[in-house]
């Protein structure tokens, strides 16, 4: 007779309930959903056009209609000339305006605006100035830069805000690319080992030469290309990288499989293994030696192109090397487990039994470092946009928001805030790394 | 207590694995130093220009000149940049494989993606040769006396748009490259340039554009950069020249093309009558009876014999495997000794921080996990983790807005580790100490607080850990007092994960200081590193990396040995 409770057993339930224990991650995940909802809301919550206003007779919900329409415009008769104008909004002051009615955003600045009355490091308590329809006037409240501003008078707090954006954007899709990474180098690394990956001696010796030809004509020859590319655009040059590495697998792929199905016998026909296991742990062991900031810094100088998706990708190709040995570890205690075995007597195909069979069960630790690994992204990044590499400069940042604080002496309020946006990021997923080892560690009992 | 018999055995266990990990640490270290080689030489900028420009001999009009591909070329070449970067290269059979005589970067790269696209290095170097007859023509045909305002101005553009064709990286750019010539030339009386026309006639009729897809490796033999600075003259023929036509005067000293010339009590050096860097004079040149001194790479020796004088210029490198990490580009010092001046400041630093956390976490540890769950337990886990989360930069700036502001409190000196204006190096040392010591505190504090946010963290689970053990269960359950249970049977225990670390941390720190370095403006490794990435300082990058990878795999290497030495049941040896 089958127990119902264990019927319904999932792994995936019991460490919710055991993770929903630990109080500190609980809040760290509402914290982190709190962020999340900040960066996705952003242009609302932070921008220098109003959520909806009247003027001149006329009704404009410039934050919306600027989003899908940068540079929209409308004809409008100014109530005080009664000359027909044109407001083209990202152009337009609205503070400037006669308005009849006006709900800004609860910080009524965007992070890359320049606020001439108030620039040159004003701060919160300070005396703040805006130019109204009749004159220079005190800042009333809604008007005000609760958190300061920089020495170019760009709003502190709508730089935070915007800031969350790009900080859990790199965070996230960074370790993203790190764990595809890891986790597959890590679980065929594991699985194989040195020994139990074994092929005709013909066919790897045509591997070897895919790899070749998949490198010279997927990037070697194509290098321009791929340069070009990126100068012309972000968009154009993944493309173009993309392409590169499609022909790279292709080739390598192509060159493997021809090994596969030509019999031959002989001194080409013996098998022979692949040490799978030496080649990843040398690649990690190379790339843990190097001092990961510098290689990053140093990369980042070669590419000169100066973007998001460009760090992105270097940081994730640094960072792979925690997850991979997680899971290589992992994959060498599942390897021996009876029910892979099973799958193996059974005749499964390898690749199915690593990623349908194995994986599932060797993904916890990976969480973890994962988890940890997005702290330590963030951290990355906000400390390339401190020196000033790698983050374009016209998009503010929570580093580039402490850097500028570094200079000026009087401006606390350039240092305090970025500084503890970052370390509440930092903390909260570092707590949910915490929280995520012991509610995925059955030994560990609350 | 040393107990022999157990040492013996240690070693014997642990010595097949030492030099197991010894051979695999050597070739690690050359795909290390393979990898930064790799990273420098593809740093965009060209250290080469950097330098000609800051002689001030740089403009954009002179760029193509002469003079200025002379001094290009003698830089380069003192600066050994003038051999193929490895032992072969690997590329496509158009390319051509004496590319790296080019002086230019830009216009290297620019003949390299040219060739490519076309397939055929004679046609393109037939192009490259037919520029400069088209210029000097126009130099001839209209000299700038003979015509007006506005024909000048003509002729400026199509001179510049002439010598652009060196740029010109595919044939599409190059054919609008020839028809904007077309045009300017028209505007100036249709000159006609024949052989350049033919020579770009003939690219776009007999190109092969299929020679990019054929792989070709070429062979360039010992004698290139990477050998030169991995293994310095090993193998290569010891180039001693001895020249013969120099000239000493009274302030004036000459061979060959170069030139030196005292003006006060420096000396200057000048090539092909260009002023060069100041050039680093080890001995005193009033005396000339037997002079050495470095220039960018080589060694310089003047021997008075007799009535003449005799130059020795020793070319040979000792390379890396000799100790010789070759010379600066950015003030032609020997990398050994600037990196052995900024290791030690970064050493001492790290060393003090590690023992301070040290001091300070393990007691942390021992009472926050001999009362888990305590007060004493709850608060210093949330302080330790808040200060595991607190970004080095932050706190180091925030400590320099608290005490080194001069609006709040002036504590301890902004940056820096000494101030060079009462500092003296004959100082005894407590005298140093005392006047250095307040340049370190700040950063002391910032180095320490993380590592020892994380040390005190791995105590406690250490030491919660050993808690569970069956052991600890029956010293208890002997009688013995809690406290010779923690002090004696649970710390010694506890303390193997903690001291494992410290291997760890310790090539960490020196890679990862770098922030911190930049920050309160500390002359060490990794400020180093990160100024020569952006002067492009090839041999510093090169050096810094190297250094850093052996540091770090040496690190790993003593933490697996600290595993065996506490742990008897590990072996090392699979």
């Amino acid at each position: 007779m089958r127990d119902k409770e264990n019927d319904n057993f999932l792994f995936r339930k019991y460490a919710w309930q055991q993770f929903k224990k630990n109080k500190s991650g609980l809040w760290s995940v509402y914290i982190l959903i709190f962020l999340i909802v900040i960066s996705l809301f952003s242009p609302f919550i932070a921008n220098q056009q109003p959520l909806y206003v009247t003027y001149g007779g006329k009704t404009f919900y410039p934050a919306f209609q600027t989003l899908i329409n940068e540079s929209y415009s409308d004809s409008v008769i100014n109530p005080e000339t009664g000359i027909k104008e044109e407001l083209v909004f990202n152009l337009v002051d609205w503070r400037r305006l006669k308005k009849d009615f006006v709900v800004w955003p609860l910080i009524p600045y965007s992070p890359e605006q320049f606020d001439k009355y108030n620039n040159d490091f004003v701060g919160p308590y300070d005396n703040q100035k805006y130019m109204a329809y009749n004159g220079i006037k005190d800042s009333p409240w809604i008007l005000k830069h609760h958190l300061g501003t920089d020495g170019l008078g760009r709003d502190v707090a709508s730089g935070l805000i915007h800031g969350t954006k790009i900080s859990l954007t790199v965070g996230v899709l960074s370790m993203g690319i790190a764990a595809f990474i890891g986790v597959f180098l890590g679980a065929i690394a594991g699985y194989y080992g040195d020994t139990r990956y074994k092929l005709s001696r013909l066919r790897k010796c045509l591997t070897f030469i895919g790899l070749f030809l998949g490198f010279y004509y997927g990037f070697l020859i194509r290098s321009d290309s791929i340069a070009n590319g990126f100068s012309e655009g972000v968009f154009n040059g993944s493309l173009k990288f993309l392409w590169g590495a499609f022909l790279f697998v292709f080739y390598t792929l192509l060159c493997n499989l021809i090994g596969k199905y030509i019999p031959v016998g002989g001194y080409f026909g013996k098998p022979v293994t692949l040490k799978i296991d030496s080649y990843v742990s040398r690649c990690i062991e190379v790339l843990n030696s190097l001092p990961t900031l510098l290689l990053i810094i140093t990369i980042a100088a070669i590419l000169e192109e100066r973007s998001l998706v460009v760090l992105m990708i270097i940081i994730g190709a640094t960072s792979w090397t925690g997850i991979a040995r997680f899971t290589r570890a992992e994959f060498l205690k599942l390897r021996e487990l009876e029910y892979i075995k099973a799958a193996e007597v059974l005749g499964y195909n390898n690749w199915r039994i690593i990623f349908k069979h194995a994986l599932p069960n060797g993904l916890a630790p990976v969480f973890v470092s994962i988890a940890f690994g997005v702290a330590s992204a963030i951290l990355v990044e906000s400390s390339l946009s401190f020196l000033g590499i790698g983050v374009p400069e016209d998009i503010v940042t929570w580093g580039s928001l402490l850097s500028l604080g570094k200079e000026e002496f009087d401006a606390w309020w350039l240092v305090v805030f970025p500084g503890l946006a970052i370390f509440i990021t930092i903390t909260v997923y570092n707590l949910i790394g915490d929280g995520l080892r012991d509610a995925l560690d059955p030994k560990y009992v609350k | 207590m040393i107990n022999t018999e157990r040492l013996i055995r240690f070693t014997t266990r642990i010595t097949p694995y030492i030099f197991k990990r010894l051979l695999v640490f050597i070739p690690t270290l050359i795909i290390i130093s393979l990898l930064s080689f790799l990273i420098s030489t593809n740093a965009p900028g060209d250290p080469v220009s950097k330098i000609v420009t800051a002689m001030g001999q740089d403009g954009t009009a002179s760029q193509n000149s002469d003079a200025n591909q002379r001094t290009r070329q003698l830089v380069r070449k003192k600066l050994g940049l003038d051999k193929p970067d490895f032992y072969f290269s690997l590329g496509t059979a158009a390319d051509c494989d004496t590319l790296y005589r080019l002086a230019d970067k830009n216009h290297r790269s620019a003949a390299k993606s040219l060739t490519r696209d076309i397939g055929d290095w004679e046609l393109v170097s037939n192009l490259y040769n037919n520029i400069k007859l088209p210029v000097d023509t126009l130099e001839l045909v209209y000299p700038d006396s003979a015509i007006s305002k506005k024909e000048r101005s003509f002729k400026s553009q199509l001179i510049f748009y002439l010598n652009g064709l060196k740029d010109a990286s595919s044939k599409k750019e190059l054919n609008q490259k020839m028809s904007s010539i077309h045009a300017w030339s028209d505007s100036l009386g249709g000159v006609r340039f024949n052989c350049l026309n033919r020579a770009v006639e003939s690219i776009n009729k007999n190109g092969k554009k299929w020679m990019k897809y054929i792989p070709s490796i070429k062979w360039y033999g010992l004698n290139n950069q990477y050998h030169l600075w991995l293994l310095g003259d090993i193998g290569l023929r010891k180039n001693i020249d001895t020249l013969s036509n120099i000239k000493v005067e009274n302030k004036v000293f000459s061979f060959d093309e170069f030139k030196f010339v005292k003006k006060g009590q420096k000396w200057f050096e000048f090539s092909s009558g260009i002023l060069l860097k100041d050039t680093i004079f080890k001995s005193s040149f009033d005396q000339l009876n037997k002079i050495s001194f470095y220039d960018n790479g080589r060694q310089i020796r003047v021997e008075k014999m007799e009535d003449s004088y005799s130059v020795f210029i020793d070319r040979g490198r000792k390379g890396v495997v000799r100790g010789d990490f070759g010379i600066s580009f950015e003030d032609g010092k020997y990398v050994r000794d600037k990196i052995f001046t900024s290791f030690s400041v970064s050493f001492w630093l790290i060393l003090f921080s590690i023992i301070l956390s040290y001091l300070v976490s393990v007691p942390v540890g021992i009472l926050s996990a001999s009362r888990r769950g305590g007060r004493f337990d709850r608060w210093s886990s949330l302080v330790l983790f808040s200060l595991y989360s607190l970004p080095s930069f932050f706190v180091a700036t925030v400590l320099l807005y608290t005490f080194a502001n001069p609006d709040l409190f002036v504590w301890f000196p902004e940056s820096g580790i000494y101030d060079p204006e009462i500092f003296d190096d004959n100082w005894s040392l407590y005298q140093k100490i005392k006047h250095q010591a307040p340049f370190f505190a700040l950063p002391l504090v910032a180095y320490t607080y993380s590592s020892f946010a994380f040390l005190s963290r791995i105590m406690r689970s250490g030491m919660l850990d050993v808690f569970g053990k069956d052991y600890i269960r029956t010293a208890r359950a002997k009688g013995l007092n809690e406290k010779t249970v923690i002090l004696k049977h649970v710390l010694k225990n506890s303390l193997i994960p903690i001291i494992t670390v410290f291997a760890n941390i310790f090539p960490a720190t020196v890679g990862g200081s770098l922030i911190l370095e930049s920050i309160f403006n500390i002359p060490g490794m990794g400020k180093l590193g990160y100024d020569a990435i952006l002067d492009l300082d090839y041999p510093m990058i090169l050096a810094v990396f190297t250094i850093s990878g052996a540091l770090t795999v040496l690190g790993y290497i003593v933490a697996d040995i600290l595993y065996a030495a506490v742990d008897p049941r590990i072996t090392l040896t699979k």
